[in-house]
């Protein structure tokens, strides 16, 4: 019989504690679902201005996923990913390297959808210790000709997570980029347009992703966040060598 | 002095009682920051201790730091997703320090004590007083270190400018008080000012008396131990 007491004792604390936790819970849903339209809707109504302000004189088409199809290693010992075809070329044969290059995947021909995307999740994972990952792209197009590509890019720099945009010509040369969601604190309010100024009409190999580079480019002195500076190249640099991968093909 | 004007200066909860520092330190180096995570500490604040004050006979008081620490989280959390919906720019600017809103040591002190022993009308009271007092301090500190600092009073939210550029200090700004090292600098400065205000007070109104023959003697006995060392 004590024993009984006791644990209801015991009990009775935690399923007051456990209700107000629900409580708590349920009006945080209720809040997040009430406002999460809202949010949806701006966040459209941002990327439909950040492409038009990207595609210049363009016309972006349609969004297409970035299946990862083959990665490589870069000069810095990383993988990134190189190589993205659109859903009309998942049965292509490819291989993938993680980082230490030990482990090697391949895709065969006539993989089912689920696994192509399984495989991409963990592309995507790998992608993010490299610090750069190509999410999506939108063709853009002048008239019936292919102009290049925007990007939504992803990457990682000295306060975590970051999100871009940016938009290259067929060859992989940045036009323009726009730093869409970080956590990173540029020193003195420095605009985020300066900071990227530094990477525009390059290709890969001409952006400033190392320590060096980005002193020699007047970065540290720009900015004063040269790791978040790096974070920003290299996810750029996945985005060019991806972009110049599709080429002008479009595929 | 009232309670509630005691809460703004002879007891605020930043210069005088050395609660909450860490936003004071960290967000007060613009104005409209420092006045975001005030009204954000201040909201919080009602909404913890009238929440608590009403549960306080449901809540165990085995369970009283959990139970402070989910009706505080809870609240933090709607107020960021309210944020993030209707003011996306202030809630971007603010970042991380949001979500720290929910361990202040000022709302969790309060809660999880004077909450529990009143009722919800004083409880709310209390936590208005005190979430002033604060927002006061975070007000005063950023507004000196954002002129002195950087040469600007930053007043909206909702743009990259808004702001008063004030000439010659916006062109040759103190840099250092816009570091970190001014923000101790500052709330040290401040510190002193308002520890010293009754004393100054007291000064002024004539009601200071004049130092005593003792202290006189203690006075040139420090000076005579001064000069031998």
């Amino acid at each position: 019989m004590n024993d009984r007491a006791d644990f209801k004792k015991m009990l009775l604390p935690v399923l007051k504690t456990g209700a107000i936790a629900a409580a708590a819970v349920l009006v945080i849903l209720l809040v997040g679902w009430a406002t999460s339209p809202l949010v949806a809707s701006r966040t459209i109504a941002e990327q439909t201005v950040q492409l038009k302000l990207l595609a210049a004189d363009g016309e972006p088409g349609k969004s297409r996923i970035a299946f990862p199809l083959e990665m490589v290693k870069n000069e810095f010992d990383s993988v990134i990913l190189s190589h993205c075809s659109d859903d009309g070329e998942r049965n292509l044969v490819s291989a993938c390297y993680a980082p230490d290059q030990n482990s090697r995947m391949s895709l065969l021909p006539g993989l089912s959808d689920a696994r192509q995307a399984d495989l991409s999740r963990i592309l995507v994972k790998i992608s993010f210790v490299s610090r750069g990952a190509v999410l999506k792209y939108f063709p853009v197009k002048k008239g019936t000709d292919l102009a290049g590509y925007i990007l939504e890019l992803s990457g990682s720099g000295f306060g975590g997570k970051l999100d871009l945009i940016a938009s290259y010509q067929t060859d992989g040369t940045l036009n323009r980029a726009l730093l869409v969601k970080h956590a990173e604190r540029f020193p003195g309010g420095t605009g985020t347009d300066r900071l990227l100024d530094l990477f525009y009409g390059k290709k890969a190999a001409g952006m400033p992703v190392t320590t060096a580079m980005l002193e020699n480019s007047g970065a540290d002195a720009v900015s004063g966040a040269t790791e978040s500076l790096r974070g920003i190249g290299l996810a750029l640099k996945a985005g060019s060598l991806y972009a110049a991968r599709i080429g002008s093909d479009g595929r | 002095m009232t309670t509630q004007a005691k809460n703004l200066v002879s007891e605020n909860p930043v210069f005088i009682v050395l609660i909450g520092l860490c936003p004071a330190l960290a967000i007060t180096g613009r104005l409209i920051d420092a006045l975001c995570v005030g009204a954000a500490v201040l909201i919080v604040m009602a909404g913890s201790q009238l929440t608590i004050s009403v549960l306080r006979k449901f809540i165990p008081e085995k369970m009283r730091v959990p139970a402070v620490l989910l009706v505080v989280c809870a609240l933090v959390t709607v107020i960021d997703l309210l944020l993030n919906a209707f003011l996306p720019s202030l809630s971007a600017r603010l970042g991380i320090f949001l979500p720290l809103v929910a361990v202040n040591c000022l709302i969790l002190s309060r809660a999880g004590s004077f909450a529990f022993q009143n009722n919800s009308g004083v409880s709310l009271l209390d936590a208005l007083g005190k979430g002033a007092g604060f927002f006061l301090a975070l007000a005063l500190i950023a507004l000196i270190r954002e002129i002195i600092g950087s040469g600007t009073i930053s007043f909206s939210p909702l743009a990259e400018g808004g702001a008063i550029v004030i000439p010659l200090l916006s062109t040759v700004p103190v840099a250092v008080v816009a570091a970190p090292a001014g923000a101790f600098l500052i709330i040290g400065l401040l510190m002193g000012l308002f520890n010293s205000l009754p004393a100054i007070k007291k000064r002024i109104s004539g009601r200071l008396p004049p130092p005593s023959k003792a202290d006189q003697g203690t006075q040139a006995n420090d000076e005579g131990q001064g000069g031998q060392a």
